[in-house]
């Protein structure tokens, strides 16, 4: 997929109104077949990546779908204009507080905050009531101007999810962890207590991004040194882009 | 009441507060179809869909 696309000023700054969803590709047997119904390659498969701009009703096409946003668009301007112009088509006229966006599970939270070299807030509680204050005290803080986009969130719910994680991590509360380089580990970096205060819960955040350190990944090396280490990741439904794969190997 | 994992620095590093000022801004993204699509029908709003697979050559931490 051209990432130039989605890293575009203009693109980033339309996505604001949009509601934007990245579903995990091969990674549930529930939204696969959604995912297969917007676009499937020649093989008729699931491809890695599907794109697609839908109404609110998700039924309605707003432009063409396919791999990428360079299946419908011949530039990310030309995105960013045609985002502009649907836009136009649906005013903003409810008000619904926006929920924390949630990442699977603890597994899929260290993956894809290792993907996006973003560090990720786990949500630790065995009690239903202190989660839901968590998410909702997070979910301010998700949304404003400095942090939205810049972390991602997951919720664990027993000690044994954590167990990938190193340093202190078996109280209760929010654990904002950096991912190790392969997203299959991570550090704790900062942590506070269910009884957080909204402040305390902005220093933590805000401390765990002045922190972290992420390494620029190219895919040959990343790829070639993951290999080395033995990394396999086992998606939940079988990868069905084989034509993807051939395409990109590496070479050994 | 903030578990200081490192005690030393924290005081140090939040003088300096705020996010870094060089974050490169990002799309924010919903990770699941379910609380998505239930965004979009609650707020009206057009949705971007873009999904990919969070490992390439069953090598995580990379699109």
């Amino acid at each position: 997929m051209d990432r130039s696309y989605l890293s575009h000023a203009g693109v980033i700054a339309a996505s604001r109104e949009f509601v934007c969803i990245r579903p995990l590709t091969y990674e549930s047997a529930i939204e696969a077949p959604f995912l297969e119904s917007l676009f499937r390659g020649r093989s008729g498969n699931l491809e890695n990546t599907v794109f697609a701009m839908l109404g609110p009703d998700a039924k309605t096409r707003l432009c063409r779908t396919g791999r990428s946003p360079g299946f419908a668009f011949r530039s990310p301007d030309q995105m960013a204009a045609a985002m502009k112009q649907i836009l136009r088509k649906f005013p903003s006229t409810k008000t619904a507080p926006r929920p924390l966006p949630l990442l699977p599970n603890v597994r899929l939270g260290l993956n894809v905050s290792s993907c996006d070299n973003t560090p990720l807030a786990i949500i630790y509680s065995p009690d239903q009531a202190v989660r839901t204050k968590l998410q909702q005290q997070l979910a301010t803080l998700a949304w404003d101007k400095n942090h939205i986009g810049q972390i991602q969130f997951c919720v664990a719910t027993r000690a044994e999810e954590l167990k990938s994680l190193a340093g202190k991590t078996q109280k209760p509360g929010i654990l904002i962890v950096q991912p190790g380089t392969y997203g299959n580990n991570g550090q704790l970096v900062s942590a506070v207590d269910p009884d957080t205060t909204p402040a305390e819960l902005g220093d933590a955040i805000d401390f765990a991004l002045l922190v972290s350190e992420f390494q620029q990944k190219t895919m040959r090396q990343h790829i070639v040194r993951g290999q080395q280490l033995g990394v396999n990741w086992k998606t939940a439904i079988p990868v069905t882009d084989s034509g993807g794969s051939r395409r990109r190997r590496p070479r050994n | 009441m903030i578990r200081r994992i490192v005690p030393l620095l924290l005081p140090l590093v939040m003088t300096l507060a705020a996010p870094p000022a060089d974050a490169a801004e990002r799309i924010a993204w919903y990770s699941t179809l379910k609380q998505g699509l239930a965004v979009a029908k609650a707020t009206g709003r057009p949705i971007l869909l873009v999904s990919a697979a969070p490992h390439c050559h069953g090598i995580s931490g990379i699109w």
